[in-house]
């Protein structure tokens, strides 16, 4: 018997006790398997046995209160939504908003002609549209529909910092935002494909913890035998609704110098090739 | 989610505090029973618990309510804690399989249940599960929730969820027969 159908044997035993059978009326609708169904049944009985951990009173009390706590913190930030509407941006949308209706409707005040007031009004809607856009961006996350623009945000910013230092600090807070969206994707049980960079901290059979995160991984995954505990590593991987993640690429980081180093060696190499190879070709027509 | 855990939800994402405290109620002992079993000490179950609710406020205003049930993601973030909470500490929740062969036993639980020493002793088979199997025989077993419940909370078909319970039963069974403690 296989497994599949030998689990839907078992889960038949224990929702029958579960309705108030006895154990010895349910082994006895499977005789075949009973020497196999027994222990397992016996087993889950015994769990059904494990009482429910009543939580002190105190611990209750003390959990609640650290979150009415944190609320409150929150709530002095602004960091919760606005009721009826989406975030607190929106409040700002609004009195704009406001102020662009009041252009359209003063005729006499403003001076402006029509087309010019449409105008104006047009350019302040895109500048404010724009400037709304790139802040909701910020909080996007791989799957988004602004999740691009973010990291097109992010490249613009590390091209136009020429300060090495900050560039530094600009690369490791960017790297930090990757690991935190990957947090975030698991905790919310969302399916989405990451990217992410860190060092192998611990190596299992089937999970290896890089930068601190979980990752599962298995022959599907293109893994790199010479990776060891220590190695900087780029991951490809995708976060599960179980709230997995599963590594479909786990390869060594390549430095950018190293990198263009490289290319040049190759450029100089080939061209060196092809000189070699066109003097062998004019010696050829020679003779 | 039902209509009234999402307006529950809303709420919460606004900003109400009663809302948010409903919420900690309604789940409170569900969390705790699960990180319970996980880490087997009753204090360290009351502090983790009152973390996983600290993190889903902090998650909350940019949350995006979609079908699944509020306890699943709590479950999620309960998991990743106590995960956590192992790798910070340095400790295993699970046996090394040189430890299962020198019959060794890291930390022993204490539970609520150590007079009884069959119970005790299954709550140490626990730890010879891997992470999901355990979820599942705490659901199962402890909530006593059914197959297709525990198959939404933690996101698998009905037909893998039977398949690890089979799999933690078949463990257990060997465990059990073995100390002969039935």
């Amino acid at each position: 018997m296989n497994r599949y159908r030998f689990d839907l044997i078992l889960e038949d035993c224990l929702s029958r006790i579960d309705r108030g059978e006895s154990l010895q009326d349910v082994l006895e609708s499977y005789p075949a398997l009973n020497v196999h169904l027994e222990p397992l049944v016996r087993a889950a009985l015994m769990g059904r046995r494990l009482p429910k951990p009543v939580p002190s009173k105190d611990g209750f009390r003390t959990g609640k209160n650290m979150l009415l706590a944190e609320m409150n913190n929150m709530q002095q930030v602004n960091s919760f939504r606005q009721k009826g509407s989406g975030p607190a941006l929106s409040r700002l949308t609004g009195r704009w908003l406001g102020s662009i209706t009041k252009l359209l409707q003063a005729k006499r005040t403003t001076g402006l002609i029509p087309i010019y007031r449409f105008a104006v009004v047009g350019l302040v809607l895109i500048m404010v549209g724009g400037f709304l856009t790139v802040n909701a961006s910020a909080s996007s996350l791989p799957g988004d529909v602004l999740y691009d623009l973010k990291l097109g945000l992010e490249q613009t910013r590390a091209f136009f910092t020429f300060d090495q230092k900050a560039r530094q600090d600009l690369v490791l807070a960017i790297e930090e935002e990757r690991l935190s969206e990957v947090e975030i994707l698991l905790e919310e049980g969302r399916q989405e494909e990451v990217e992410f960079g860190g060092v192998i901290e611990k190596k299992g059979e089937s999970v290896w913890i890089i930068k601190g995160i979980s990752v599962q991984v298995d022959s599907v995954s293109g893994l790199n035998s010479d990776l060891e505990i220590g190695s900087e590593v780029d991951v490809a991987a995708t976060t599960l609704e179980d709230g997995n993640l599963q590594a479909s690429d786990i390869s060594a980081e390549v430095d950018d110098k190293v990198k263009d180093k490289k290319d040049k060696e190759d450029k100089v190499k080939d061209k060196k090739d092809k000189d070699k190879e066109e003097k062998d070709k004019d010696k050829d027509k020679d003779k | 989610m039902d209509i009234n855990e999402k307006a529950l939800l809303y709420r919460a994402q606004a900003g109400d505090r009663r809302a948010a405290g409903t919420l900690f109620e309604c789940y409170y002992q569900e969390i705790y029973t699960y990180i319970f079993y996980r880490v087997s000490d009753r204090f360290t179950a009351e502090i983790l618990t009152a973390v996983v609710f600290m993190r889903m406020l902090r998650r909350l205003p940019t949350y995006i309510v979609q079908g699944k049930s509020i306890l699943s993601w709590l479950y999620t973030i309960a998991r990743k804690l106590v995960v956590d909470y192992y790798r910070t500490h340095d400790i295993s929740d699970q046996l090394t399989f040189k430890d299962r062969l020198l019959g060794r036993n890291q930390h022993e639980p204490e539970g609520p249940v150590q007079s009884q020493d069959s119970l005790n002793y299954f709550q140490r088979a626990l730890r010879h599960l891997d992470e999901q199997q355990k979820h599942v025989i705490i659901l199962r077993l402890v909530e006593g929730r059914s197959i297709q419940d525990i198959a939404e909370l933690i996101n698998k078909s009905e037909g893998a969820v039977r398949a690890l319970q089979g799999r933690a039963l078949r463990s257990l069974g060997k465990m059990v027969e073995k100390e002969k403690c039935l």
